[in-house]
């Protein structure tokens, strides 16, 4: 309006007359009564256009301090009133009175300020003063909401009614809102009486509250319990935010929630007896879990805190298991609750702690850890798959097999000393192979190719080796059959004869057994027949490893037997004398002693007593005297005689740890020379990492033995040491 | 020779003292070998116009003075002899005397060897080879690293023909003569081998074992068990701390 050139010209012609101290006095007073009418609620007769020009003549006539002045004193003594008023009011209609007279406050700066918009524009800015709303804002804070009489009243009548919200009852939020509000703004761009008037001691009222609640609540009821009334007071507090306060505020009340409601009692709910965690643990509380998960997941440290002792409880449990010395006599039970265990935590990590990284990574590593506490490990884990392959499989479809043999190896992957591993799985793969105990050859490529995909080619080329074995076997039988027809010489027993690369399989003593003219016979037919189409290869036969169809003619019946070659061997002796004593048969075979006793053993087993003996003895003695079993009986045809399955026998154990170190000797070796080979010169600690690198796919060297390894390559001058420093070596070609 | 420090000055007397050399040829050499008496000598010694001619045959005369009366070697007696003769009476530096002749045998110097060296060295006479041995020992005291490939050395001699390693027992005897003065416990580290080792001593763990002993006279506790020493050491250590309390 004011730049409006037309209004210009007039005042200008009256700029002598406003000069004088009268003018603005008279004009105040015009102003003054107009203020006046205002808070009175009478604004309705006033010219609002007049009283602007007037307003406008003051400060454009350099009076505007004057006029800011005496509007400031007017509203300070018309506040001084209301505050009274509103003090006065009964509790019940206090925060009304004190709502109402706000906004009456608030209308009435409205208006003011309209009128006294040129003053806003100009000597506010120039002056650098607060606006008239503004300064309405602070009058009313300080004279009013300030008031000695009203601020503490304001907060406590405030409190008490969040009190009695969260104690249920229903108070008008609308109201609580609008003061709220108010506080707000009050603050003048800022949130600071908000703030300071209200939000710190109401956040400090509810630690206190909710400490004290917190309190109560532990004591009486159960952690599933506890944490459902957490989740509902977190929710209503959420609610309050929502209603009635500022939204800045939600963040500093949760955290004060959560710290009084959560983080002070995380340890007395993890460790409550009967329904902490280790029991929801071991109860698959899958809801409570994930509860707590949710909960614990809001405040620091929570899931460290819980993952920490879900790991030591896993470590226990998975102790409990690999040490116990009755499950693990039975592998199959063994291992079976591992996959139990592998599962249960599975199914948790997915549906209450939704498969959290950290979470899987810990329990990964408590599985570790016990895994390979029981060094006998990996033989288990062997000789598990070994029992499945051999007939746990009957009978199930592919896809099943798929998801077993997968189980598996997710323990497998546990196993550090993945090379004691290999050992046994070839020892147990051999015997699968040639007693033809595997129930599926897919299942037996599927589980290679499994272990190839995991620890790569080398891990597996020697197992693949005694597949392919087994192929070429069976065509050089073939040819051998053929080989024998030409020759028209039927020999006296059918030979079949698996040829066996060194190397590939277990290395075995090749202690050999006497055997009979005939079948000595067979083999110098299939020696000279093999060696004529492979020239330049040496055969030597394992008879520990064959087995045997026998014929046995009993007085009532006649069976076949199915034996083990050296048992075929002892039970031959029999056709020449009825009787025999242990050290006779030992001389007439050369059987070596364990491996005599654990098939004697078997042929008197009471089940199919086929020798009979003079003794009844737990261990076979060298004086036993051994007869033929004449009155042995059979519903079935085929008997089968199987050597008695001994379990590893300690010192058979003993060697093949020896056998393992020495392997990983020359491992360590093999590969400390690869890496120098490409580095030239390298320095102790990266050498000794690089290693421990390399080989962790298979085991886990103890760097003692590495640096052994050093040294011993230093001594055979594959190294040496840098003069300069003993701590770098240098590759010698 | 003024431009020349004192420490300069001191190995410029050395260097003629053992070359018999002028001083400015000293000089001259050992400004080549960066002021390392051995490499300086051992550049000097390579060039044969350095060395005096002495005619083999008074060498020879020389060697049969010593020589054992059943064999073309000095040994036994007769190198006591020698050493006396040298003024030798000390066990370390009846090793250096060995070391002096590069003799590959204990107690042995062939006549090759006695032959080679000191025409190597242009010496012909026993109060020349008494000069030599009188420098060389004064080196030894003075220079750890000439101290150190004497120490080398010495495990070669302890080696039986194609041995790899030195026997316990005879390495033993060695650390007795070249390393009692330096290694006050030492007798705890032979207990140790006895008891707990009772193997050969590689050469890597002799030669080790040297700079090891530093360590073990300054404070033990500063060894640093990863710092690529030989396991026999690193257990030691253990053994060591043990034993004294530290």
């Amino acid at each position: 309006m004011a730049t409006k050139p037309g209004t210009g010209r007039i005042l200008l012609k009256i700029n002598h007359s406003t000069q004088d101290p009268e003018f603005s006095r008279r004009t105040w007073k015009l102003i003054k009564s107009a203020i006046r009418e205002i808070h009175l609620q009478n604004a309705s007769c006033l010219s609002f256009e007049e009283l602007y020009r007037n307003a406008y003549n003051m400060v454009l006539h350099k009076h505007g301090e004057i006029l800011y002045n005496k509007l400031k004193k007017m509203v300070d003594k018309h506040l001084k009133v209301v505050a009274q008023k509103v003090s006065s009011a009964v509790d019940e209609y206090f925060l009304s009175e004190l709502n109402k007279s706000w906004i009456d406050h608030k209308t009435s700066m409205l208006m003011i300020r309209d009128i006294l918009m040129y003053m806003d524009r100009t000597y506010v800015e120039q002056n650098k003063v607060h606006s008239v709303f503004e300064l309405g804002l602070i009058l009313f804070r300080d004279n009013v909401v300030h008031a000695p009489q009203i601020k503490d009243r304001l907060l406590k009548t405030l409190l008490s009614l969040v009190q009695k919200e969260r104690a249920g009852e229903v108070i008008d939020r609308i109201l609580i809102k609008n003061i709220t509000q108010m506080l707000i703004d009050l603050g003048v761009n800022s949130k600071n009486v908000y703030i300071e008037d209200f939000e710190k001691p109401l956040l400090l009222t509810t630690a206190s509250y909710y400490q004290g609640e917190s309190q109560a609540f532990i004591t009486t009821c159960s952690c599933p319990d506890y944490m459902k009334k957490v989740e509902i007071c977190l929710k209503e507090e959420l609610e309050r935010v929502s209603h009635y306060l500022d939204n800045s505020t939600e963040s500093k009340l949760r955290e004060v929630c959560e710290k009084q409601l959560i983080s002070n009692h995380m340890r007395t709910l993890i460790d409550m007896e009967n329904s902490g965690l280790i029991s929801m643990l071991k109860e698959d509380k899958i809801e409570d879990l994930k509860r707590m998960y949710n909960l614990f997941n809001r405040v620091s440290d929570g899931l460290n805190l819980m993952k920490e002792v879900i790991s030591t409880y896993v470590k226990e449990i998975g102790k409990e298991i690999v040490m116990d010395e009755e499950k693990t006599k039975e592998q199959g039970t063994f291992f079976q609750s591992l996959l139990d265990l592998k599962d249960k935590y599975d199914h948790l990590l997915q549906f209450a702690f939704y498969n959290d990284k950290q979470f899987i990574h810990s329990i990964h590593q408590a599985f570790e850890h016990f895994i390979n506490l029981n060094p006998k490990s990996p033989e288990y884990i062997s000789l598990f798959i070994d029992e499945k392959l051999k007939k746990g499989l009957k009978g199930v479809s592919e896809e099943e097999v798929d998801i077993i043999l997968d189980k598996i190896l997710m323990l497998f992957r546990f196993i550090q000393e993945k090379d004691v591993f290999e050992k046994y799985y070839k020892q147990h793969l051999a015997k699968r192979l040639l007693l033809g105990r595997s129930v599926s050859d897919d299942a037996e490529r599927n589980m290679i190719s499994k272990l190839k995909t995991e620890c790569g080619y080398q891990f597996t080329c020697k197992l693949e080796g005694m597949f392919t074995d087994m192929r070429l076997s069976v065509d050089t039988m073939t040819g051998f059959k053929e080989y024998i027809q030409k020759l028209q010489k039927p020999l006296p027993i059918d030979l079949n004869v698996h040829v066996l690369t060194t190397g590939f399989w277990p290395t075995q003593n090749t202690s050999n057994c006497i055997l009979p003219r005939d079948i000595l016979l067979c083999c110098e037919t299939f020696k000279s027949y093999y060696l004529s189409n492979h020239i330049g290869r040496l055969l030597l036969w394992q008879t520990n490893m064959g087995t045997s169809e026998v014929k046995a003619n009993f007085p009532s019946k006649t069976h076949e037997l199915q034996v083990s070659s050296y048992q075929m061997v002892i039970l031959l002796l029999f056709n020449d004398s009825p009787k025999l004593t242990f050290k006779e048969i030992s001389d007439q075979t050369g059987i070596p002693l364990v491996d005599l006793k654990r098939n004697l053993q078997a042929l008197i087993n009471p089940k199919n007593k086929i020798l009979d003996r003079e003794s009844t003895n737990k261990t076979i003695e060298d004086s036993d005297v051994f007869n033929f079993n004449t009155k042995f009986k059979s519903k079935l045809y085929r008997v089968k005689v199987m050597a008695v399955v001994q379990k590893e026998t300690p010192v058979e154990a003993q060697e093949t740890r020896e056998k393992v170190e020495e392997d990983r000797k020359h491992q360590i070796e093999a590969s400390i020379v690869r890496i120098m080979k490409a580095r030239k010169t390298m320095d102790h600690s990266n050498l000794v990492s690089e290693v421990l690198k390399q080989l962790q796919s298979r085991f886990v060297p103890n760097p003692i033995i590495v640096k052994k390894r050093i040294e011993s390559l230093i001594e055979r001058e594959y190294l040496e040491r840098s003069k300069q420093d003993r701590k770098i070596y240098n590759y010698l070609a | 020779m003024n431009r020349l420090t004192s420490d300069q000055k001191k190995k410029v007397t050395e260097f003629i003292s053992i070359t018999q050399s002028t001083e400015s040829k000293a000089i001259s050499y050992l400004k080549n070998g960066n002021w390392q008496i051995e490499n300086s000598v051992d550049s000097y010694f390579s060039d044969p116009s350095n060395i005096p001619q002495v005619s083999t045959k008074s060498l020879e005369s020389l060697f049969d003075k010593y020589k054992d009366s059943d064999d073309d070697k000095i040994s036994g007696e007769n190198i006591l002899r020698l050493c006396k003769d040298i003024k030798v009476s000390n066990e370390i530096m009846e090793f250096a005397v060995l070391w002096r002749f590069k003799a590959k045998v204990l107690g042995e110097i062939s006549k090759k060897e006695f032959i080679d060296t000191l025409t190597r060295m242009g010496i012909d006479s026993i109060s020349k080879l008494e000069g030599d041995i009188k420098s060389l020992k004064s080196s030894l005291d003075s220079n750890e690293s000439t101290y150190k490939e004497l120490y080398i050395y010495t495990y070669d001699l302890g080696k039986i023909e194609n041995q790899k390693n030195v026997s316990l027992d005879t390495a033993i005897e060695l650390w007795k003569v070249v390393l009692a003065s330096k290694f006050k416990d030492s007798e705890i580290w032979f207990d140790f081998l006895r008891k707990k080792h009772n193997l050969a001593i590689s050469k890597d763990c002799w030669a080790l074992f040297y700079d090891f002993v530093k360590i073990a006279n300054d404070n033990i506790n500063n060894y640093d068990s990863d710092g690529a020493w030989p396991v026999l050491i690193d257990e030691f250590v253990e053994y060591y701390k043990e034993q004294t309390g530290k």
